[in-house]
């Protein structure tokens, strides 16, 4: 078990107050079989304290709803322990891959595991867009099909920080041949669902081993094995999820897993700053002394 | 009477290039159309039988979907729709009942039978001007209505209010409802003000809304109020723009939290409108006998999809004889009948469906039924065309059919377009005793 201490933070500021707005963040990282939330603090710049609600696909969001005194500035900063399993990495069914087709190809699958087969406009890829070899072949299992499907994305686009924004299709990536993690995560979506494969875009903190730091979450992708299960893959550092990967939530695409949407009545501009940290907890030994201070003072 | 309409304020507005939602009156006609008792128990009948069929359909679309597993449905026809809502996977309303209100339209045929020509599971309206229209008859027409056994329609607002509190949230205490509106530049915001003061329950506004620890208040002098059931005539799309369109000015942020939390009831439920895409609506006879193991009492007016191959072919070669319609357009817009057409338009349209075939329908032109109508500019009565739209109230206890319910007529002759905003009027529509 490997325990994180993960650090987001944000600060809005705004050029003239704001007399109302409603904010929904889905920065928390998920409880799971392989994960825990141990302990977690939500520091703000609000008079008033969120609320938590649920999405569609049952992950925790948290709501600022400020309806009474206009504000200028927005930090909210959240720092959470989590405890983190190594997930399975086994990919193989014991099935033929006609007996995985027959799986793929019946109708209560298809029905069940619909949202995830539905392909999105960010992640929509038409037959022209991608080399004919990252399709599965006849009689590759599905585990095979994904390991190599990972590695063939990874060396399609260049990792280049900056160079896509939040509404890139997974279409325009290709095209320019470079992206970041979530247009690598678009577009291996892109080339599964069509196949049959149900494929679910993943936002969450990624502990880079180096000392490197990720100035923002990081994407990557479910998909979905007959027999086997869910199974995580990043193509972006050509891996396969395992106890770095901390999982915030799922969705069809990034619109699902959005980690800040607003809705507010202003005018005039404003300027977004965003930080993510993830470091394992052995170096945030302060972290835990002042947890249990505080557990004490209780 | 027009003098009349307008002084009552009884008006809608019509979206095109030219003028932009300005209010006009609805051209209503002292006629009345005449349903006897046999014909209506027997529609009556059909109504419950199909909005009920039809709120299993979209519960079982949202959750098991057994009727696209046994292939009586294509998933085709569902999940492409833009009224599909994958919100509404996770949430399951009250008492399971989707759709509260429904407006479905009936035609009268030559044959002399009615057939369902669509329905309308979002927020269907034309009610108001059935229940002003039987002010307008009671007034003018005093001695007449006397001496006709006419079944009354004065009911409605106390079914509806009945209905809504019905399906509150927490089953136990006495709801509070509240209307929510686009605002008075809305189509119909004569019908939502006249609703909520007929109920007597408040008419807001999105703005007048916010959300709290997934609770819904709504803004008053006295500090904030808490509204348990929603009546919203507004559009899925604009309902919460932290989770649909973020550029609603018109909903309320974090009202599809507070309704998965299961503190308010929205009316109808989101995502309803993925069983009155014109396309479904072919299906509902399959949903009757699928859900219900009954035969339908109203039967459909045949509708040929065009996704599907041998129906594409045959629309493409008898347009002459059809009506085409898109799928999930509503108010008339984007009707083509086609034997009004020439050559050239006819190829623009069979060019239109085949780059969408999935977006649409054709129907045969119906011979609609025609009514005694009484036209200002020849001062005569003349034959025109008619339909019915009738309403439907599901709650949790028993179902209601508003007698009769909004006959629209085309003024123009030979139209066959009843719609308000396509140039349309409306009559009183008297059932008998």
């Amino acid at each position: 078990m490997t325990d994180y201490v993960i650090e987001y933070r944000t600060l809005t500021e705004y050029e003239k107050p704001v007399k109302q707005g409603a904010y929904e963040f889905l920065i928390m990282p998920c409880e799971n079989e392989t994960q825990k939330v141990k302990h977690f603090r939500l520091l703000h710049s609000m008079r008033r304290e969120p609320f938590t609600a649920r999405n569609k696909y049952g992950f925790l969001t948290h709501h600022f709803h400020i309806h009474t005194e206009p504000f200028e500035y927005f930090s909210l900063n959240l720092l959470a322990q989590v405890a983190k399993n190594p997930p399975p990495l086994d990919v193989f069914s014991n099935l033929s891959a006609a007996e995985e087709n027959a799986v793929l190809g019946g109708i209560e699958f298809q029905m069940d595991q619909q949202s995830f087969l539905q392909v999105t406009p960010l992640c929509f890829l038409g037959p022209g867009d991608f080399p004919a070899e990252v399709l599965r072949l006849e009689g590759e299992n599905v585990g095979s099909y994904l390991l190599r499907l990972n590695a063939s994305i990874h060396r399609l686009l260049q990792y280049v920080p900056g160079i896509t924004d939040a509404g890139t299709q997974a279409k325009t990536a290709l095209e320019m041949g470079k992206g970041v993690c979530q247009d690598y995560a678009h577009v291996m979506i892109g080339i599964l669902r069509p196949q049959g494969i149900p494929a679910r875009y993943v936002s969450g903190y990624l502990n880079l081993s180096d000392d490197r730091s990720d100035s923002q979450l990081h994407a990557w992708v479910e998909a979905l094995i007959p027999q086997v299960g869910w199974r995580g893959f990043d193509p972006a550092n050509h891996l396969q999820e395992n106890d770095h990967f901390i999982k915030i939530a799922h969705g069809r695409d990034y619109l699902d897993c959005q980690p800040i949407k607003g809705v507010l009545t202003t005018e005039g501009a404003h300027k977004t700053s965003y930080e993510v940290l993830v470091r394992n907890s052995m170096d945030y030994n302060w972290f835990l002394q002042e947890q249990q201070q505080q557990q004490q003072q209780q | 009477m027009t003098q009349t309409s307008l002084n009552q304020g009884i008006t809608y507005a019509v979206y095109s290039d030219g003028h932009k939602g300005a209010e006009q009156i609805f051209p209503f006609d002292l006629f009345p159309r005449i349903i006897p008792a046999p014909d209506w128990e027997k529609l009556e009948k059909g109504l419950i039988q199909r909005n009920l069929a039809l709120s299993l359909f979209i519960k079982d679309v949202y959750s098991e979907r057994k009727i696209l597993k046994d292939k009586i449905a294509p998933p085709a026809l569902i999940f492409p729709s833009h009224h599909y809502s994958e919100e509404m996977r996770s949430i399951r309303p009250k008492h399971d009942i989707y759709c509260h209100i429904c407006g479905t339209d009936l035609i009268r045929h030559s044959d002399g039978n009615y057939y369902v020509l669509e329905d309308n599971l979002r927020s269907p309206s034309g009610v108001s001007y059935v229940l002003s229209n039987r002010d307008a008859i009671k007034r003018t027409l005093a001695n007449a209505f006397r001496w006709s056994s006419v079944r009354s329609v004065s009911e409605y607002p106390a079914e509806l209010l009945a209905t809504l509190q019905s399906v509150g949230p927490k089953s136990e205490e006495r709801p509070s409802v509240a209307v929510l509106t686009p605002g008075p530049y809305n189509s119909a915001y004569y019908e939502h003000s006249f609703l909520a003061h007929r109920m007597g329950v408040e008419l807001v506004e999105g703005r007048d809304l916010f959300v709290e620890n997934n609770f819904v208040y709504m803004r008053t002098i006295h500090g904030p109020r808490r509204i348990d059931v929603l009546y919203r005539r507004i559009d899925d799309a604009f309902l919460d723009p932290l989770v649909f369109r973020p550029d609603s000015m018109l909903g309320v942020a974090g009202i599809m939290g507070a309704y998965r939390a299961g503190n308010i009831t929205i009316v109808n439920a989101p995502g309803t409108g993925v069983a009155d895409d014109k396309a479904v609506c072919s299906y509902v006879p399959a949903m009757i006998r699928y859900y219900l193991g009954e035969e339908p009492v109203i039967p459909n007016v045949p509708t040929y999809l065009c996704e599907r191959e041998e129906d594409l072919k045959y629309v493409l070669e008898h347009m002459k004889d059809l009506v085409v319609k898109p799928v999930d357009m509503s108010g008339g817009y984007g009707v083509v009948i086609c034997d009004r057409l020439s050559k050239a338009e006819l190829e623009e349209v069979k060019q239109t469906i085949l780059h969408d075939p999935r977006n649409y329908i054709a129907q045969p032109r119906m011979a609609l039924s025609v009514h005694s109508t009484y036209i200002e500019n020849k001062g005569a009565f003349e034959p025109r065309h008619i339909d019915l739209r009738t309403f439907t109230l599901m709650g949790k206890d028993r179902p209601y059919v508003l007698p009769g319910g909004l006959s629209r007529v085309a003024l123009k002759e030979g139209s066959l377009i009843v719609n308000s905003s396509q140039g349309g009027g409306s009559k009183d529509t008297w059932v008998t005793v």
